[in-house]
């Protein structure tokens, strides 16, 4: 995506910069410098104006939040940026660490990922070895409080060429159980600079499914004690709030690309027989965004919805999205359920890529078929 | 002027001091108001200044009591001022007291209603002054010192009926008004007696009425059921102790005062806790009853005073004289002790003549335990002593004297009497004693002749009972001795019962031994045992009375005489005896004699032999090849083995035509060597015994025994199994056939016996009873055959010869149920194997497991080599459960051939494996087939409509599956071929040439549609068995809806 008025994106408040507005500190006392008209003319790096420091105005800050941005920040082709959202227990966290695994680990995946700041870095290594060693699910982010979004860097080895390799930033806000009607500032910020918002739905969470499911099946589900409507008050919340700051009045749809993710569809695998969602995804091994196995997956999941009389969550969507901007997907985080209390087995993501090579699709990095 | 204390104004508590501010503040409000009404009222000057001076002092009041400090300073003054003057009053209630003052709770809480001073200032101000604090005196329960009313009031009925009947027999009934005055006139005595029957022993009165009242027990008239009561309760309730004859007497007294109580308790309730008017009553009270406590008790309780009784306020000691029962008090014990009775003049205290302690005179036990009540009956049983030593019945003196001496140990009589008795009983004991012991020993004949002599030399000494008990018992005998003409049985019998009588009776005892006992009849005996034997002789009583027998045993002959032989028992009353010293192979002769007196009958005889035979637990016999061996142990007395043989059959026992003597007397051992192979023979080994210049033979003990050609142990014996099939392979050491077994060993010894020849027949109790798997020849070189799952088991490969074998070797082979893979839910997901088991098999340990291609001509099955030479993947059970599957990634995109063996670790920690399970999973590139559907094309304003469909299926697979067309009866989408909604409007056949021009179309006739909704989707399905070789998806998923 190329900014209209700005060159760059902060990955931190999302806010659209010009590459004059960066601030550039020094790197080794952090004293801010204004290059002058002959570093500018010339393009060099200013030198630190602190006096009896040798360093060079090299580090650049957001000149709005004041973060500490990336070195390379100016070197970026596309500024991705996406919130994954859903209530307490829909598996947001699990679903993020499985994708960037696999995103990082599956051998045909044509990008190589990597993470922008020590706090993703951190979060994830966490995560990662909480899932992947200890096969134990995350524990839940506490819902309320406001996780740093992770900052990732994806080089694409598709477009490869000899001298370059096109980079894009990526910014993934991990929310933290919303209602969506009380939605703290940091959040809204995130919500709102989106391109994508990605809704966590956990299908034992809906009280028609969870109706006929099985006891020792629903027991899977830390999220199967909300309330029955939870998934699609969220929604609704969600609307009201995009609708509030982007000023769309009430009875306009809104135009934002929404993929409705269910997660743990391994549970009523039974429901889903033979059908398309329950098949490997056939993306990353057809390199790029496959249409009709995509429409596929969201007629069934419609229906399935239908079947099992969601009519409330799916009118929530509809009448709050524009119907060609959402799309739903099926994925299951660990691909089988846990095998003990808080244990879970071995670890087989199932179609966990999807919405992301969608949204990729979107923004052109990957072709449609 | 000094003010007054405010909490002494205000009456409130100042010991401690009231802390309640808003009590505090009432009370001065209180106070406050009264002095101003008083003020008001008030008219005389100087009384008026007063009040107004007080009320002056309401400011620094309040001032005063609000702060704690003030408050307590003030508290602390007055109680300062109160307990002074208490301390005065004491100092003048101690004016001329001598000896420890005591205080009673009654007159500390006396003191504090009037000081106001808490009641543990006043204790501990008491306490300062030397006074002891009387505790509360322990109330008397009335039910220990009288009868319960139902017992007192039913004699007390029962001697006023008795009173109002009239008994001719019985003239003084009317004068009866006690237990005593019963016991006095059925004791004979008359009306003067009855007051010395109240100083009666207790037990003389309680043998008058137990003996009346066993009189009266039958007596069914009116007057007897009376009077039978009054001696029962006299013997069960009053004189059956001295407490219970305590507790009535005391009853008799309550009943005097009976109209006293009458008045008391109509008495105002206000005067019943009065000071004076109490301890006025309780003296009155006292005049019956001189224990102090009693009367307080009796005076609470007529008083109906039990619940709040009435404590008097002075601590004083009362006392009673033991003489004349005039009550005294003191006012601390060291007078109480100095003090006499004011009338009689009587010490009030007595020493304790056991422990010396001073006792009061009327207490009836000392603490250390002496009964004090007991020492008036002392001269008593002085005199009851001194009249049994004039009578000379010594018994009673001693007892009597005994009694003396507990009533009043140490009193300077009792040396006296003491030396009086001792002189009489030495010269009087010896002679009455030996007497005493003939006649306990029912020698009546010498204890008459004693006798005779005692009353010649002590004619003092009164016999009489002695005289009688002899005279009795001599007379009897006399009149029982037989005579005339009855048989001489008859009269011994007769004479044993006399003597049973009178021991020492002499013609009687004549007569015993003039007669002979008659012989024990039927006697028999058995021998029992084999190394120690037992015989047991029983014989039949003759009915002769009074014999005992007389055993006797001869070696190789029969006891003529009591005196033939070894005496094995005598005098032994018993019908039988049991004979534990015999020693086989030598003939004994018993005899068993009745005797009586010294008299013998004659012998009852038998006689026995005892000829054992070899102990079998030593014998040891064998069939070899062309002899039999034979070796054994000879019992005692034994001095060879004589062997006899038959040809299959076992030899009788004397040598006959169809047996051989092979030995007449082998010593040990035994070969015999004239036998032939294969051939079955008897033998019979007897043990030879001398009998005088003879032999005697035992019966024999018998073997059948058949030489052969001895087993040979199998070699290399070689033992595989796969999952339950065993394969056993040997080599045969010869080319004979011989049987082959292979047996479960049950038992441990079984090892020990490798390499050993057995017998046949005891292949169980050497191994134990097993299972046999297999039976077959030595020259088949193996034996296959399967185990249970789960299984682990010892198997002994025996080669059998014969009647013998031998365990060549002892294998373990394992068996376990084979690790399944769960061919449904093992599946390739992306490039992803997911291998599932079927089973977790009991034991399972490790998962190995390989997914290969095939690269060569053999299909690449793993086996239990490969495993063991750990060329497969392995994955713990524990991992296993953990993951919930094996992954396998990346795959090869070829056939794939899976192979799962499980490893078990058995019970006795061996480990084996399971056989392989194999699956072959195809992972080539899915053939794709796409599809969708056509539609008859709508108009400019209309919508495409379900006619002219036309269902175009592509794929360049060499071969297409069979394909379904489905849609589901409720409109939703179809999602598996298999659900109870979806219906096949169209089945593709499967095509082993694909599509004509890789495309399959079909156009549905329009009828098709008329029983579908519009709207409802359609979806092309395969069967999953074709999904992991081909692929189906819709190329457009808008035309699979029914327009």
């Amino acid at each position: 995506m190329a900014l209209l008025h700005s060159d760059v994106l902060c990955p931190y408040c999302l806010q659209e910069l010009r590459s004059k507005d960066l601030k550039m500190v020094c790197n080794i006392c952090g004293t801010p410098a204004t290059p002058t008209k002959t570093e500018l003319l010339l393009k060099k790096t200013p030198k630190c104006k602190q006096s009896g420091c040798r360093g060079f105005a090299s580090a650049r800050q957001c000149s709005y939040c004041d973060s500490k941005l990336p070195s390379d920040i100016l070197d970026y082709e596309k500024y991705l940026r996406f919130s994954i959202l859903g209530i307490t227990g829909s598996g947001k966290t699990n679903f993020l660490t499985t994708m960037l695994h696999e995103l990082r680990h599956t051998a045909e995946s044509p990008w190589v990922l990597s993470p922008m700041d020590s706090i993703t870095t951190a979060v994830f290594q966490e995560n990662d070895r909480a899932i992947y060693n200890m096969r134990q699910p995350v524990a839940a982010t506490a819902a309320g409080t406001t996780p740093p979004p992770q900052l990732w860097k994806i080089k694409d080895k598709s477009r490869m060429t000899n001298t370059v390799i096109p980079s894009y930033s990526m910014t993934i806000f991990d929310g933290a159980g919303e209602d969506c009607e009380h939605i703290d500032p940091v959040i809204s910020r995130y919500i709102e600079g989106s391109k994508v918002l990605v809704i966590l739905i956990d299908p034992l969470a809906l009280h028609g499914v969870a109706s006929s499911i099985p006891q020792n099946i629903l027991n899977w589900s830390t999220s199967a004690s909300h309330d029955a409507d939870a998934s699609a008050d969220m929604v609704d919340g969600l609307a009201t709030y995009i609708r509030q700051n982007c000023g769309i009045a009430p009875g306009k749809l809104i135009n934002r690309d929404i993929a409705v993710v269910f997660t743990k569809i391994d549970a009523v695998k039974d429901t889903f027989g033979s059908a398309t969602v329950m098949q490997p995804s056939p993306y990353l091994a057809r390199k790029g965004f496959v249409k009709a196995d995509a429409d596929a997956v969201d007629a069934e999941i419609r229906d399935w919805l239908e079947s099992q009389g969601e009519n409330i969550f799916l009118d929530a969507i509809d009448t709050n999205f524009k119907k060609g901007s959402v799309r739903f997907f099926g994925v299951s985080s660990f691909g089988q359920p846990p095998t003990g209390s808080y244990q879970l087995g071995k670890v087989m993501p199932h179609r966990v890529l999807d919405p992301l090579i969608w949204m990729l699709s979107k923004e052109g990095i990957v072709p449609t078929l | 002027m000094d003010r007054r204390n405010y909490f002494e104004i205000l009456g409130l508590d100042f010991d401690p001091p009231e802390k309640n501010q808003r009590r505090i503040d009432k009370a001065i409000a209180e106070w406050k108001k009264r002095t101003e009404d008083m003020l008001a009222n008030e008219t005389i000057a100087t009384r008026r200044a007063v009040l107004s001076d007080e009320l002056s002092l309401h400011d620094d009041m309040i001032e005063t009591l609000r702060e704690n400090k003030t408050r307590n300073v003030e508290a602390r003054a007055l109680k300062e001022v109160r307990t002074q003057q208490l301390e005065k009053l004491i100092d003048i209630m101690l004016v001329g007291q001598s000896g420890t003052p005591e205080v009673t709770n009654a007159q500390i809480r006396n003191v504090h209603l009037k000081l106001k001073l808490s009641p543990k200032t006043i204790e501990d101000t008491y306490v300062k002054k030397g006074f002891v604090v009387q505790r509360v005196i322990k109330a008397v329960n009335l039910n220990d010192a009288f009868l319960t009313p139902v017992v007192a009031g039913n004699i007390s009925s029962k001697i006023s009926q008795l009173q109002a009947m009239a008994i001719p027999k019985y003239p003084w009934t009317s004068k009866v008004s006690d237990l005593y005055d019963l016991a006095c006139y059925f004791g004979g005595g008359s009306d003067s007696d009855t007051g010395s029957y109240h100083k009666k022993r207790t037990t003389e009165l309680y043998s008058i009425m137990e003996s009346w009242a066993a009189q009266f027990a039958s007596d069914m008239s009116t007057q007897g059921h009376l009077l039978a009561d009054l001696f029962t309760a006299g013997t069960t309730q009053v004189f059956n102790t001295e407490a219970n004859r305590k507790k009535y007497d005391q009853s008799l007294e309550r009943e005097k005062m009976k109209e006293f109580f009458a008045l008391l308790k109509a008495a105002p309730e206000d005067f019943k806790k009065d000071r004076y008017f109490a301890d006025s009553c309780i003296r009155t009270i006292q005049k019956n009853f001189p224990e102090y406590n009693l009367s307080l008790a009796l005076y609470n309780q007529e008083a109906g005073l039990m619940q709040d009784p009435y404590e008097p306020l002075e601590a004083l000691i009362h006392l009673t004289c033991g003489s004349c029962k005039t009550p005294a008090e003191f006012r601390t014990r060291e007078d109480a002790e100095r003090g006499k009775c004011a009338v009689c003049g009587a010490p009030l205290y007595i020493e304790c003549p056991k422990c010396h302690k001073k006792v009061p005179a009327t207490a009836d036990r000392c603490s250390c335990g002496f009964l004090i009540s007991e020492m008036q009956f002392f001269d008593e049983y002085v005199k009851a002593t001194e009249f049994a030593l004039k009578e000379m019945d010594l018994g009673e003196a001693g007892k009597q004297y005994a009694n003396a001496e507990n009533a009043f140990p140490g009193h300077p009589k009792l040396s006296a009497l003491s030396q009086r008795i001792k002189a009489e009983r030495d010269k009087y004991d010896r002679p009455l004693n030996e007497l005493k012991a003939l006649i306990a020993a029912r020698m009546f004949s010498k204890a008459q002749t004693l006798l005779g002599t005692l009353s010649a030399s002590m004619p003092q000494l009164k016999l009489d009972s002695q005289k009688k008990v002899i005279d009795e018992k001599m007379a009897e005998v006399k009149r029982l001795m037989p005579v005339g003409s009855s048989s001489p049985v008859d009269k011994a019998n007769r004479c044993v019962e006399i003597l049973q009588i009178v021991e020492d009776y002499q013609p009687a005892i004549d007569v015993l031994i003039s007669t002979r006992p008659r012989k024990p009849l039927n006697l028999s005996a058995g021998v029992m045992g084999t190394s120690s034997l037992t015989c047991t002789l029983s014989w039949n009583a003759t009915g002769d009375k009074g014999v005992k027998y007389q055993v006797v045993r001869k070696k190789n002959g029969i006891p003529q005489r009591q005196a033939d032989g070894e005496v094995l028992a005598a005098d032994i009353g018993d019908l039988s005896y049991k004979d534990t010293s015999l020693q086989p192979g030598i003939s004994y002769g018993y005899a068993v004699f009745a005797c009586r007196r010294n008299v013998f009958s004659d012998p009852s005889t038998c006689e026995i032999a005892n000829f054992s035979e070899l102990d079998t637990k030593h014998l040891r016999t064998s069939a070899e090849n062309g002899v039999c061996r034979f070796s054994w142990v000879l019992p005692p007395n034994c001095i060879g083995v004589r062997i006899l043989r038959s040809t299959n059959a076992i030899p009788s026992e004397n040598p006959s035509s169809g047996s051989t003597v092979v030995t007449a007397k082998a010593s040990a051992n035994f070969d015999d060597a004239g036998v032939s192979n294969n051939n079955t023979y008897g033998y019979r080994l007897q043990c030879v015994y001398p009998y005088e210049s003879s032999f005697r033979y035992s019966q024999g003990v018998t073997v059948m025994l058949t030489p052969e050609q001895p087993p040979a142990a199998l070699r290399s014996i070689i033992s595989r199994i796969e999952g339950r099939l065993v394969t056993i392979r040997w080599n045969s050491p010869d080319n004979a056939q011989r049987s082959v077994l292979i047996r479960e060993v049950s038992s441990n010894a079984a090892n020990s016996l490798i390499g050993q020849v057995i017998p046949a027949s005891d292949i169980n109790s050497m191994i134990g009873t097993g299972r046999t798997y297999a039976n077959t020849m030595s020259t088949s070189m193996q034996a296959q055959f399967e185990i249970p799952p789960n299984m682990s088991v010892a198997l002994a490969v025996i080669c059998v010869a014969g009647s013998k074998g031998i365990i060549s070797d002892i294998v373990r082979v394992s068996s376990v149920e084979k690790c399944e893979i769960d061919k449904k839910q093992t599946r390739i997901e992306g490039n992803r194997l997911r291998i599932t088991l079927a089973n977790k098999p009991k034991n399972l340990e490790k998962i190995h497991y390989i997914v290969a291609k095939k690269t060569g001509s053999t299909v690449p099955w793993a086996t239990i080599e490969d495993v063991k030479q750990k060329s497969l993947a392995i994955l713990s059970l524990k991992e296993y459960e953990r993951d919930g599957m094996i992954l396998v990634e990346p795959l090869p995109k070829a056939d794939l051939y899976i192979s799962v063996i499980g490893q078990y670790r058995m019970s006795d920690g061996s480990i084996i494996y399971s056989e392989a399970s194999k699956l072959r999973l195809s992972n080539k590139p899915k053939e794709k087939i796409t599809y969708r559907f056509t539609w008859a094309a709508g108009g400019f304003f209309s919508r495409a409509r379900a006619r002219n469909c036309k269902l175009i299926v592509s794929s360049n697979a060499e071969e297409t599956p069979e394909i379904y067309v489905v849609y589901k009866s409720d409109g939703h989408i179809p999602m598996k071929l298999q659900d109870p909604k979806a219906v096949v409007i169209h089945t593709i056949p499967e095509s082993d040439s694909g599509f004509t021009n890789n495309e399959y179309v079909y156009q549905f006739p329009d009828n098709t549609w008329d029983r579908i909704t519009s709207g409802t989707p359609l979806r092309l399905f395969i069967q999953d068995d074709d999904m992991a070789e081909f692929e189906i998806a819709s190329s457009d998923i808008e035309s699979c809806k029914v327009p």
